[in-house]
C-alpha cells in the first residue's frame, strides 16, 4: 500500500523549496536589477535577425545597442532597408537618415564552358583555397573560379550558382556585402539600385590588354572603348552600349 | 649516433636520378624574366625603364625597406618591357623583361672584394646585400637580415644546412662535392657578419662522400664543425636543425635569431663566397631538373629568369604523359600551372611528374587515429587544424597556434584519411593574416 505520509512530506519539503526559492529570486531579481533601454528592446524587435554583420556590428542585438547609443548609423541595416531605417528613426525620435538600396552584381560573364583552363585542379573546392594554391588555374587571373564561396556565405539564398557562375536574386539580395568579401578575385561589388529601373553593369574585371583578353575569353572586356564613345554621343547611354559591346560584356540584369 | 628531432617521416627519396649527375652550365637563354619580387619582404622598384641596355650584374631593382633584396641583371640586352608577368607564386607580379644580345657584357662596378680578414662586419653585410643574396635554399629571406642580429642578440652559433632532406633535390649535394671550398669561405663570411663563434656544417647521413671531403677540409679549423644528422624529413627546417644539433627550441613565433642561431643554406654560403671572390651578384644558380617526366634528369646551373620551359629543354624534354610539374622539393614544392613561369633566386628544384604518379588525394573525413600527431615536428595538432580550416572556425585554429606551422606536409603525408590537412592549414593561415591587415588597416 502506499503511505500517504511519504506523498505528503514530499509536497511539503518540495512546496516549502519552491517558496524558499522564489522568494531569493525575487530579492535578486531587485538587488541584480539590470537597467534596460527600452528603446533597443524595441529596436531589437523590429530588426530582421539574420546576424548578417552588414551594419557593422556583431549581430542584431548589438546593432540595436550600438544604434540606440548612436555608435552606428540608424540606416546601416541592410536587410532591413528603408522600413527599419524610418522605424528606427521613430523609435529614437531623430530625424530620419535614408536609404539607398545596393545590390551584388558579379562582373563576370564567363561561364564555365566559356573559361579556358591551363590545368586541372584538385584541391579542396573552395575559391578562396584555389587562389591561395596555385593562384587560379584559369588562363584568365581576373575572372570567376566558379566553386561557389559566395553561394555558401550569402545568408540570404539569394545567390544560385549557373554552369559555374553566380546569379543574384535581386528580389532576396539584401546588398550585405557578405559575398563581396567572400570573393578571392574581388568580381563582386554592390551597386546602387533604384526599385522598377533596370541595373547595369560590366561584366568583366579583367585589366589585361584587349589582345590577351581576345585570346581566353571570348565574352571578356577587350578595352575597345565603344562604350565610351556611344555614352557621350546617345540619349540613353546603356542601352545603347549593352547593344553596341561586341563581346557582348555590358549586360542589363 | 646521427642527431635528430621528434617526429617526421620517411618518404622515398628518389635521390639516385640527380645525385652522380655533375652540374653542367646551360646554355644562355634568348630572354630572361626577372621578377621585382624574388624573396621575401618588399616589392623593389623598377631603376631601369624599356628600351634601356643592361648588362651583367647591373642592378636593375631596388627597394629602401629593411627586408628586401635588390635585382640584378642575368644577362646583357635590352629591356623589353616592363610588366606583370606569371610568378612561380601563381600571381601575375611585375617583371623586367630582358632580350640577350648574346655578348655577355659585364658591368663595369663588378669587380672582386679585397680578401675577408680585411672586411669588417658592416662591409660584409653591405656586400650581401647589394648582392641581393636571399636564402637560396626555398625560403627567400634576405640574408643580410639574417646576419644583422639587434644587438641585443648575441649569436653563438652558425649552421649552415647542408641537410637537404626533401626527396628528389641533389643540388646541395653536388655543391657541397663540387665546390665545398666556397661553402667553407661563406661560412667564415657569414660568422664573421653575425658575430657567431662557432660554425657548423650539418649534413644528413646519406652523404657520406660529402661528409669525407668537409671534414677533410676543416681538419685544423678549431671554430668549424661538422656534424652529421639523421636522414629524416624535414631535417633540414631550420627549427628541427636547432632542435637536433643544439638542443634549443625557438620560442613560437620567434626566429633562429632568439636563441643564439643563425641558419643559412650551402647554396647561400657558396654565393657569398662567390661574390667575394668575383665582385658577381646573385645571377645565377643551381636548380635540380628531375622526375620521372624528364628525359635527361639532371643538376643545372642557369641564370636567374630562364624560363622552366628554355631549363626542360637543356635536359631534353618532357616524355611521356606530364602530370605535373613543381618548383621546389615535392613535400613542400609549389604546383605550376605554366611553363613559361621564370626560374627565381629561390627556385632549388624542378620536378615533372608523370600522370600515373600523381594522386589525387580524398579528403575523407578524420577517423582519429593520431598519425599527423605523431609525425608533426612541431609538435602541433593538424587533426583539429584541419578541422578548423575546413569549418572556416579560425578562432579555434588560432587557439591551436596554427602560426606555428611550417607546412612541411609531413601531416598530409601519413594521413589515413588522405585529408588535405596543409592546405586547411594554409586556408587558416591565410584568413588571419587578412584579418590582421584589415584591423591595422581600420
Amino acid at each position: 500500500m502506499i503511505d500517504i505520509n511519504i506523498i505528503i512530506n514530499a509536497i511539503l519539503l518540495m512546496g516549502i523549496l519552491g517558496a524558499f526559492s522564489a522568494f531569493m529570486i525575487s530579492i535578486a531579481s531587485k538587488v541584480f536589477h539590470v537597467a534596460l533601454n527600452p528603446k533597443v528592446e524595441a529596436i531589437n524587435q523590429i530588426l530582421p535577425g539574420a546576424n548578417c554583420g552588414a551594419c557593422g556590428a556583431g549581430g542584431c542585438t548589438d546593432y540595436a545597442e550600438k544604434a540606440a547609443k548612436g555608435l552606428l548609423p540608424i540606416n546601416a541595416c541592410r536587410p532591413g532597408g528603408a522600413k527599419v531605417a524610418s522605424a528606427i528613426a521613430q523609435i529614437l525620435g531623430i530625424e530620419e537618415a535614408g536609404f539607398t538600396h545596393k545590390k551584388a552584381v558579379v562582373h563576370c560573364g564567363a561561364n564555365e564552358t566559356q573559361r579556358i583552363k591551363r590545368a586541372e585542379y584538385a584541391g579542396i573546392p573552395k575559391c578562396r583555397e584555389e587562389e591561395l594554391a596555385v593562384g587560379g588555374y584559369l588562363e584568365c587571373t581576373y575572372g570567376c573560379l566558379g566553386f561557389g564561396d559566395c553561394y555558401l556565405t550569402c545568408p540570404f539564398d539569394a545567390i544560385t550558382m549557373i554552369e559555374g557562375l553566380p546569379k543574384i536574386n535581386f528580389k532576396k539580395c539584401t546588398g550585405c556585402g557578405k559575398c563581396v568579401s567572400a570573393c578571392p578575385r574581388n568580381i563582386i561589388s554592390l551597386e546602387k539600385y533604384d526599385e522598377g529601373k533596370p541595373l547595369y553593369a560590366i561584366a568583366c574585371s579583367s585589366k589585361d590588354k584587349g589582345s590577351v583578353t581576345r585570346k581566353i575569353c571570348p565574352v571578356g572586356c577587350i578595352k575597345c572603348k565603344i562604350c565610351e564613345y556611344k555614352k557621350a554621343t546617345d540619349q540613353t547611354p546603356w542601352q545603347t552600349c549593352v547593344e553596341k559591346c561586341p563581346t557582348k560584356c555590358i549586360v542589363k540584369l | 649516433m646521427a642527431k635528430s628531432f621528434k617526429g617526421g617521416i620517411h618518404p622515398p627519396y628518389h635521390k639516385n636520378l640527380t645525385k652522380d649527375k655533375e652540374i653542367r652550365t646551360a646554355s644562355e637563354p634568348k630572354e630572361v624574366v626577372l621578377p621585382l619580387s624574388q624573396h621575401t619582404g618588399t616589392i623593389c622598384t623598377p631603376l631601369v625603364v624599356v628600351g634601356d641596355t643592361v648588362k651583367v650584374g647591373q642592378k636593375i631593382g631596388d627597394s629602401d625597406k629593411l627586408i628586401s633584396a635588390p635585382i640584378h641583371a642575368s644577362i646583357s640586352g635590352k629591356v623589353k618591357a616592363i610588366e606583370p608577368r606569371l610568378h612561380p607564386s601563381g600571381s601575375k607580379i611585375l617583371s623586367i623583361v630582358i632580350e640577350s644580345d648574346g655578348q655577355n657584357t659585364v658591368h663595369e662596378s663588378i669587380a672582386p672584394f679585397p680578401p675577408l680578414e680585411k672586411l669588417t662586419r658592416e662591409e660584409i653585410r653591405k656586400i650581401v646585400r647589394n648582392a641581393g643574396i636571399v636564402g637560396m635554399g626555398g625560403a627567400a629571406f634576405p640574408t643580410h637580415v639574417k646576419l644583422s642580429p639587434p644587438p641585443e642578440k648575441k649569436i653563438s652559433h652558425i649552421i649552415i644546412n647542408g641537410s637537404e632532406c626533401e626527396p628528389y633535390l641533389t643540388c646541395d649535394h653536388r655543391l657541397m662535392l663540387e665546390e665545398p671550398e666556397k661553402i667553407i669561405l661563406g661560412t667564415k663570411a657569414i660568422m664573421k657578419a653575425a658575430g657567431a663563434i662557432n660554425g657548423i656544417i650539418a649534413i644528413e647521413d646519406n652523404k657520406p662522400d660529402v661528409i669525407k671531403i668537409m671534414q677533410k677540409l676543416i681538419k685544423g679549423t678549431l671554430n668549424l664543425k661538422v656534424i652529421i644528422v639523421k636522414t629524416k624529413y624535414p631535417q633540414g627546417g631550420e627549427k628541427q636543425l636547432i632542435k637536433a644539433i643544439l638542443n634549443k627550441e625557438v620560442p613560437s613565433g620567434g626566429l633562429p635569431m632568439d636563441v643564439g642561431v643563425v641558419v643559412n643554406n650551402v647554396g647561400t654560403a657558396a654565393q657569398i663566397a662567390k661574390t667575394l671572390l668575383t665582385g658577381m651578384p646573385l645571377i645565377d644558380r643551381i636548380v635540380t631538373i628531375t622526375g620521372s617526366g624528364v628525359k635527361n634528369p639532371s643538376n643545372l646551373r642557369v641564370k636567374i629568369g630562364t624560363s622552366i620551359d628554355f631549363a626542360l629543354q637543356e635536359c631534353g624534354g618532357l616524355q611521356g604523359e606530364t602530370g605535373k610539374i613543381m618548383f621546389g622539393g615535392p613535400m613542400m614544392g609549389l604546383a605550376q600551372t605554366s611553363v613559361d613561369v621564370p626560374i627565381t633566386k629561390y627556385n632549388n628544384g624542378v620536378i615533372v611528374l608523370s600522370r600515373k604518379e600523381v594522386t589525387i588525394l580524398r579528403d575523407d573525413p578524420c577517423m582519429r587515429c593520431g598519425k599527423c600527431i605523431e609525425a608533426c615536428p612541431i609538435g602541433l595538432m593538424p587533426n583539429f587544424l584541419g578541422d578548423a580550416g575546413q569549418t572556416s572556425n579560425w578562432k579555434r585554429a588560432k587557439e591551436l597556434s596554427v602560426k606555428d606551422c611550417i607546412e612541411c606536409g609531413c601531416c598530409t603525408y601519413v594521413c589515413g584519411s588522405e585529408r588535405l590537412l596543409v592546405h586547411y592549414i594554409k586556408l587558416a593561415k591565410n584568413a588571419l593574416q587578412n584579418k590582421l591587415e584589415k584591423r591595422k588597416t581600420k
